[in-house]
């Protein structure tokens, strides 16, 4: 039989969105039509809040469905077949359709939604009529209206769309909807994570990474560049801005305490962080800390180096385990690449026993050692902007 | 740019260029074919696998052209275990390069009996310690001709013959990838049943090397399908590789004084850098491979001076190249005993074709300044 597909995308949050609805859908359908730019001849429209995704060659559908489960904003996906409006060839797509599926025994129901009114059976009639072509076909199937096991869904419009299941995606914001932030991006498992995270509430993202050639390899910086292309594949578009870093780290080194090391490198990043930041219209900073991981991670250390900046600083994986990173890691695909052992600028200078409970005079008084203000700027001043986008 | 990392890889002679070019764009025929454009082919083939069998002093049909080092390494080792029946034992030594160590482990894990011989603190080993582990059950000994990371140099001619003596029925394969025409092959080779080379650590193309297997011994092969090299390589034959090769051998044998240079080279560049306190060289300077330089820097990441040196236009390795990506001490360093401190900070300096007495000079300069430089930032 010949057909095209059609996938209809269900949001979920944007629902509540009242009166700025309509700025939501609008960013979607742009986003959707972003991550499908490749595929020929689709269109997508928006009508009674569902977006339809049109005209998919079934040779593309697993593709395009692939693609969609990864833009934020999008609750499930429902691949739907698109024939003429005739009864006969809609029962035979809704029986082809559920054994496609593994559908044949169990308890089900059609659902009929009737948008073109021209058409000569009313809503209940095209439901029952279908119904009864799909018992004949597949006898095994039984009707239960109230609790089925499946749900059948035929819709006429300009065409007639059948489809039997929905296909989970991201959910979250589309992205654009809810400002920018700059993430702090190492090469190593959490911050992707942190990243992606703010991400799914519709945050673009900017990355900022601190690069210590040649402490830390090329290789380090082609790591980062590659976590950065998988986050574009959620957002779309991600800037990339590599910090050199080496003189100030080979400062702090030379010239402040050994226990401090780690919490004045710490405090360098986030001041040189917000002010790419600023340059960019971010509205806040993220970084990948969980309160313990790590001797810099502790309430004092978290507390010494959010004083030096005034921006607010979400760390969206604060509460959570090593393991629980590493399954969403897993999940949307920067695992692989933060396992990679290329040393990051983090790790390099790391002292035997930094200060877990930093001081804040102390802090202060190491830091007068070095000249903050021009070696922020100048490090703002070098630093290199890379721009990813996605695929 | 000065380039000293030779035992990763090399540049190619440009005669080797040339003769891939041809053979892709001009010379493209199937050797195998009848008709007369390539039965010219043909001849070229013969051609160069005289050339390389005249460098490893064997007879033609002893020599099968391989993808490269790794691929020789296999046959020589799954193939002679295939081909050997009721006996089930191997030995190896522990510096060999995973071509053939992981090899001989995936043979173990298939029920085989496999012996590792350790290395002297040289570097090398001893025949009387091989000959103490060979029984009448071991079908193959592998012991590789030069140690990739120290070039510690193995006397193939005395570990060979202390093998047969115990066991003359016993196979003897040695990989040959980081000795092959930088190293005499032995003059005295009657005890060596196979040997590995590479062509890109000659300055031919990479994704080819060479097999010598000599005549009766037997050995199953790797590939089957159009029974091309007397059966022992099915594959239609890799003309721009062989003959890239055979032009790589040729040019480096008319390059008479070439061992003597890198020889020279090498003593030039260690009298320098272990003249930087807290140094020490890796293996001996005598008896070792003209072409490798192995050198720790106390209180030196390696990858880091690696780095550094790159930035100042100068390239060298560290440890094994082909498994820079893990950042664990190499199996061999522990095998020698390095310590620690030093072990991170090991480098390998590989010498080619084409470096010269004038590198010398400006390397030993930046790497003074770059190690005095990086020590400052020791890790803590």
């Amino acid at each position: 039989m010949q057909y095209t597909n059609t996938i209809i995308v269900k949001v979920g949050e944007i629902h509540l969105k009242g009166q700025n609805r309509p700025f939501f859908e609008r960013t979607l359908i742009h986003n959707i039509k972003e991550m499908l730019k490749d595929f020929e001849g689709i269109t997508v429209t928006i009508c009674q809040s569902r977006i339809y995704v049109y005209h998919i060659m079934p040779a593309d559908l697993q593709k395009a469905l692939e693609a969609l489960r990864k833009v934020f904003g999008i609750h499930a996906l429902s691949p739907a077949r698109e024939v003429e409006k005739d009864m006969t060839l809609i029962a035979e797509a809704a029986v082809e359709m559920l054994r496609e599926a593994g559908i044949t025994e169990g308890t089900f129901k059609v659902n009929a939604r009737r948008a073109d009114k021209r058409f000569p059976l009313e809503s209940p009639e095209i439901a029952a009529q279908i119904g009864a072509d799909i018992l004949s076909a597949i006898p095994t199937l039984r009707v239960d209206v109230k609790h089925p096991r499946h749900e059948v869904e035929v819709e006429v419009r300009e065409k007639a769309y059948v489809y039997v299941e929905d296909v989970p995606a991201v959910g979250g914001m589309p992205i654009g909807t809810n400002g920018r932030a700059a993430l702090l991006l190492s090469g190593g498992i959490d911050s992707p994570v942190a990243g992606y995270m703010v991400a799914k509430r519709g945050v673009s993202i900017d990355c900022v990474n601190f690069y210590s050639f040649p402490h830390t390899s090329e290789r380090a910086k082609e790591k980062v560049i590659r976590l950065s292309e998988i986050l574009a594949d959620y957002t779309g578009r991600i800037s990339l801005f590599v910090v050199p870093f080496t003189k100030i780290q080979e400062l702090i080194y030379s010239k402040c305490p050994d226990a401090m090391l780690t919490i004045i490198t710490r405090r360098f990043m986030m001041r040189i962080a917000e002010k790419i930041a600023i340059d960019r219209h971010c509205g806040a900073l993220v970084t990948g800390e969980s309160i313990g991981q790590v001797a810099s991670q502790t309430m004092e250390g978290l507390q010494a180096t959010d004083a030096v900046v005034e921006m607010p600083v979400f760390r969206p994986v604060i509460g959570m385990d090593k393991q629980e990173i590493m399954d969403i890691a897993e999940k949307i695909g920067t695992y692989e690449t933060s396992i990679l052992p290329f040393e990051d600028c983090c790790t390099v200078f790391t002292p035997r026993h930094p200060a877990t409970h930093p001081r804040m005079p102390e802090v202060i008084a190491a830091e007068q050692m070095l000249d903050v203000e021009a070696l922020v700027d100048e490090a703002v001043a070098l630093t290199e902007r890379i721009d990813l986008i996605r695929g | 740019m000065i380039y000293l990392d030779n035992s990763a890889t090399t540049r190619a002679f440009d005669s080797v260029a040339e003769t891939v070019r041809e053979q892709m764009l001009e010379r493209y025929f199937n050797a195998s074919a009848p008709y007369s454009a390539a039965l010219e082919n043909e001849r070229l083939f013969l051609q160069a696998r005289r050339t390389v069998s005249e460098s490893l002093h064997a007879f033609a049909e002893e020599i099968f052209f391989t993808s490269g080092g790794t691929e020789s390494d296999n046959t020589a080792l799954l193939g002679t275990m295939a081909a050997a029946g009721e006996k089930r034992h191997l030995i190896i030594s522990a510096a060999e390069h995973p071509a053939v160590y992981d090899t001989a482990l995936q043979l173990q894990n298939r029920g085989y009996a496999l012996c590792v011989v350790p290395v002297e603190k040289d570097g090398t080993v001893s025949p009387a310690k091989l000959a103490e582990l060979v029984t009448k059950d071991t079908a193959l000994v592998s012991i590789m001709h030069v140690n990739n990371e120290m070039g510690a140099v193995n006397d193939l001619a005395a570990l060979s013959a202390a093998v047969k003596a115990v066991n003359p029925q016993t196979v003897f394969h040695s990989d040959g990838v980081q000795a092959y025409l930088r190293m005499e092959f032995p003059k005295d080779h009657k005890n060596i049943d196979m040997y590995s080379v590479s062509a890109h650590k000659i300055h031919g193309p990479k994704g080819m090397g060479a097999l010598y297997v000599r005549r009766g011994t037997r050995v199953k092969p790797l590939l089957y399908g159009g029974g091309q090299q007397d059966n022992m390589r099915s594959g239609t034959l890799n003309m721009p590789g062989i003959l890239g090769m055979a032009a790589a051998v040729d040019e480096l044998r008319r390059q008479n004084d070439f061992i003597a240079g890198i020889s020279e080279i090498k003593a030039a560049l260690a009298e320098r850098l272990l003249a930087i306190p807290d140094t020490l060289l890796i293996g001996e300077m005598q008896g070792s491979a003209p072409h490798i330089l192995g050198v720790a820097f106390k209180d030196i990441q390696a990858q880091v001076l690696q780095n550094a040196l790159e930035e100042r236009g100068i390239i060298i390795g560290k440890g094994s190249a082909c498994s820079s990506r893990s950042s664990k001490i190499s199996r061999v360093q522990e095998v020698l005993e390095i310590p620690k401190n030093l072990a991170a900070g090991t480098i390998r300096i590989s010498l080619g074709a084409f470096n010269t007495m004038d590198e010398v000079e400006p390397t030993a300069r930046i790497m003074e300044e770059t190690v005095q430089r990086l020590r400052k930032f020791r890790r803590k």
